[in-house]
């Protein structure tokens, strides 16, 4: 066990566990855009920033990667903290001015306005998708394409993808829920991806539960008889 | 080729070469920047032509010289005269020159400040106030000869290493030298060397980093050029000390001929056996691979490079974890830049006391820089850290061009900082330059002169930055398209003084919130310039003015009456009619049509044009 203290409330954390874990486990609160416990830590969205001494050295690191130690001092609330915590969200606002989870992040951390020109992106590139898809799903059906500010995601050449199977993982797992999957006509749909699968209805109650890209993939990573796979989790 | 299998082996054909080497021959400088300027032909043509006489003078075809705005440069040994601006023509009369022992005067280098007209290559100024020591072999041996580079030395420090001393003196004596990182961060190489050899791992990797992209600087790419045994000299050592066997040479696509000679010496050695298995009977394994990178400034950030050299997208990480503990492929690893290692050579044979002795007290040893800009001197140069900012501009540059003033120098390339006057006395060290607001960087050194605007310098290098960053994180990928949407604004003459500040405060946060030196280091040429340049800002904001004459938006043409003779030539030059006037009669500008492309003032002879 760890014992660390964070805004001077004494924690005692897991050896090797995050900062941004600790703080959770704690009920102290730190914004993370980028950050979900099943894929590994991007240290892209630069929220969970907090400043961390160690010893005499003091380091503006993200909580959502750096692993806790004994003794650390963690503050979560000091000016720079605030100050770039603010300004990052105030960016990401102006590059996507239209996401509902980001209006409800700006009141909690106090952004009153954005001063800089608006783009209208909706995706806020934090890679929860891309991550989610190599590294739960175990497929790389979509990637990042250009850099900088051009950056986006998509799928390869921005045509339908290959490996994609529909699962909706990428779906699920989206912060600000960009991602949309619809079903119609027995098919489903990801306009994002251009992709369109049929669906297959469970053996037993007769409701559609997967695709058949999905039910394929699951056959050949799981070599179960097809009968066996035909059946929804409901009624197995 | 023989295979080496003992120092003795090495010993014997140092001796050979030595015996074979020529006292008399033609150094003439053959690396990117003397090709650029014809560098090629005057080798063909000289070739030729000695072969004709049948003289019995050998040419060496050797890296950039460093006075690369005088390419291409040619020395003549044993007396050292150097000759610039040489072209195909010259070469009979330069032959001619040599057999009967003459020189020619027109060929010879002159201070454009003093007039003084120098006959040898050690009285010229440019080279007086340096001291090139990873540098000092550039003129003397060809790149790719193995011969050459044994008669300046070459391959002792390895023998040194491998037979006399052990892995841990080795990373001692490069901890006592003090050498810090070339490539930028300036981190202490003995340091990254101990902790790379206590890990426990029996797989580590070195890696070169020569994934120089900083515009203007070329220090790694003339060192890879012209000197590529140093560099792998230094890597072979830093592999033994560290224990590792395999190391990779990451090369920017930008560079082929410093892909080709490196790839060419790291062929030659293995089958000197100087790579490979067993090197020189030591027991030891060690071999190169050579790694194009693919044109991405970032890929120059450890992290990034490491990504590109395991072939995924290449994107910095956090780096909580030194490379030195989990690096490529999750090993330890030791990355370092091509001028880092090609100094671990000297500091294994003279010591890393000697090494302490040069340069200041945290910034040891010598620094080559690439000097561009507005002075007289551009090109390669190396000075002991500690040399002031003045004497690299005015004593090695040769001074500000065509007798204007000096206004900045940017240090440390796009993410440098800009210098005013008021700084040159400066100490060229880590440290000091940080605290002043820029950087060593690799060592891209621009000069500027008045005619420079400091809001738009700060654009262009953010331009820059802006297409390059990878995008990852938030405050580095719209932190900068903010600021270049804001600097873009101030040169256009919308700038408020809210946006004065808005830049320092997205400064701010770039620098401190980024994930990797890229985006930290971006802001430094904006908050640099208003540091130090904070009335030109006011001037754009407030008077809509731009005293440099550089933002289009903020100046316009006038013909002075006084001045102008109505020679009628603007008239006719003018790409959009927007100049009328009878010849012999004064001529007027009409602002409505001018497009302010400055051709008028260009081609005007009697200075009448004037931006105001």
């Amino acid at each position: 066990m760890v014992k660390l203290t964070i805004d001077g409330k004494e924690v005692v954390a897991r050896e090797g566990q995050t900062v941004l874990e600790a703080a959770q486990a704690a009920g102290i609160y730190i914004p993370a855009l980028c950050y979900h416990h099943e894929v590994k830590p991007y240290t892209a969205c630069r929220l969970c920033m907090v400043e961390v001494t160690k010893g005499k050295r003091t380091r503006f690191v993200t909580a959502c990667d750096y692993v806790v130690a004994d003794s650390m001092v963690v503050r979560t609330d000091t000016e720079k903290v605030k100050k770039c915590r603010k300004l990052v969200l105030e960016l990401l606002m102006a590059q996507c001015p239209n996401l509902p989870q980001l209006q409800e992040l700006a009141q909690i951390i106090g952004v009153e306005e954005v001063r800089f020109s608006k783009s209208n992106d909706d995706c806020i590139l934090c890679g929860m998708c891309v991550r989610t898809c190599a590294e739960v799903v175990g497929l790389h059906a979509i990637g990042f394409e250009g850099r900088g500010f051009t950056r986006k995601v998509c799928t390869p050449f921005d045509e339908p993808s290959e490996p994609c199977i529909l699962c909706g993982a990428c779906s699920y797992i989206c912060p600000v829920d960009v991602i949309p999957v619809e079903e119609v006509d027995g098919y489903r749909i990801m306009e994002r991806w251009h992709k369109k699968s049929r669906l297959v209805a469970c053996s037993k109650c007769g409701k559609y539960f997967m695709t058949e890209d999905e039910f394929r993939f699951l056959q050949e990573k799981t070599g179960l008889p097809e009968d066996r796979l035909r059946i929804c989790m409901d009624c197995r | 080729m023989r295979r080496l299998e003992s120092r003795e082996d090495l010993e014997r054909f140092r001796e050979e070469a030595l015996s074979r080497r020529p006292e008399r021959f033609i150094s003439l400088g053959m690396g990117t920047a003397s090709r650029a300027h014809g560098a090629e032909a005057v080798y063909f043509v000289l070739k030729e032509e000695v072969a004709k006489r049948g003289l019995d003078i050998p040419i060496k075809a050797t890296g950039d010289h460093g006075l690369c705005g005088y390419a291409p440069v040619m020395v003549i040994y044993p007396d050292g005269v150097l000759y610039h601006s040489v072209k195909a023509q010259d070469v009979p009369d330069i032959l001619d020159a040599v057999e009967k022992g003459e020189i020619i005067e027109r060929l010879l280098y002159t201070d454009p400040m003093t007039g003084v007209t120098y006959t040898y290559e050690e009285e010229i100024p440019f080279y007086k106030k340096q001291m090139r020591l990873v540098l000092g072999p550039m003129e003397l041996v060809e790149p790719l000869s193995v011969e050459d580079y044994l008669c300046h030395g070459g391959f002792s420090a390895l023998t040194k290493a491998f037979f006399d001393m052990k892995p841990e003196e080795i990373i001692q004596e490069v901890i006592t030298s003090g050498l810090r990182g070339r490539g930028g961060a300036g981190f202490r190489t003995g340091w990254k060397w101990e902790d790379a050899a206590m890990r426990p791992s029996p797989v580590k990797y070195i890696i070169c980093n020569g994934d120089e992209g900083d515009p203007g600087a070329y220090m790694d790419r003339c060192l890879l050029e012209g000197l590529p045994y140093g560099v792998l000299e230094g890597m072979i050592i830093g592999a033994y000390a560290i224990g590792a066997h395999e190391g990779f040479v990451y090369v920017r696509k930008e560079y082929p001929l410093a892909t080709h000679n490196v790839q060419k010496a790291i062929e030659t050695l293995r089958e000197l056996g100087l790579l490979g298995e067993n090197i020189l009977g030591s027991g030891f394994d060690f071999d190169i691979q050579v790694v194009r990178g693919g044109g991405a400034f970032v890929c120059g950030e450890s992290s990034a490079l490491i990504a590109s050299v395991e072939g995924r997208v290449g994107e910095p990480r956090s780096k909580h974890v030194h490379a030195t503990e989990s690096g490529l492929w999750g090993r330890p690893t030791v990355l370092n830049n091509v001028e880092t290692l090609a100094n671990v050579p000297y500091i294994v044979n003279r010591g890393g006391e000697w090494f302490a002795a040069i340069g200041t007290e945290e910034s040891k040893g010598t620094k080559v820089f690439s000097l561009a800009g507005d002075i007289y001197n551009t090109g390669l140069v190396e000075v002991p850290m500690g040399i002031t900012l003045k004497e690299v501009v005015y004593d090695i540059g040769g001074g500000i061009q065509n007798g204007k003033a000096f206004k900045a120098v940017q240090t440390g390339g796009p993410s440098g900082g800009c210098l005013p006057a008021s700084q040159l006395d400066l100490p060229v060290e880590f440290d000091t330059l940080d605290a002043a607001g820029s950087m060593m960087g690799s060592g891209g050194m621009i000069v500027m002169d008045e005619d420079a605007c400091m809001v738009d310098v700060a654009r262009y290098f953010v331009k820059f930055l802006t297409e390059e960053s990878c995008g990852k994180c938030v405050p580095c990928r719209e932190g900068l398209r903010h600021m270049l949407e804001i600097l873009d604004r101030i040169t256009q003459g919308e700038g408020t003084m809210e946006d004065v500040d808005l830049l320092e405060e997205l400064g701010y946060v770039v620098a401190n919130a980024s994930l990797c030196g890229l985006g930290k280091s971006a802001p430094n040429p904006v908050l640099s310039t208003v540091r130090y340049f904070r009335e030109e800002y006011l001037e754009h904001v407030k008077d809509k003015k731009c005293r440099a004459g550089v933002c289009k938006a903020l100046v316009h043409y006038k013909i002075i009456a006084e001045n102008c003779t109505g020679c009628h030539i603007c008239f006719k030059e003018c790409p959009v009619d927007a100049i009328t006037g009878e010849p012999k009669g004064v001529h007027v500008i009409d602002q409505e049509k001018c497009i302010k492309c400055g051709i008028c003032k260009d081609v005007c002879k009697f200075d009448a044009v004037k931006v105001v």
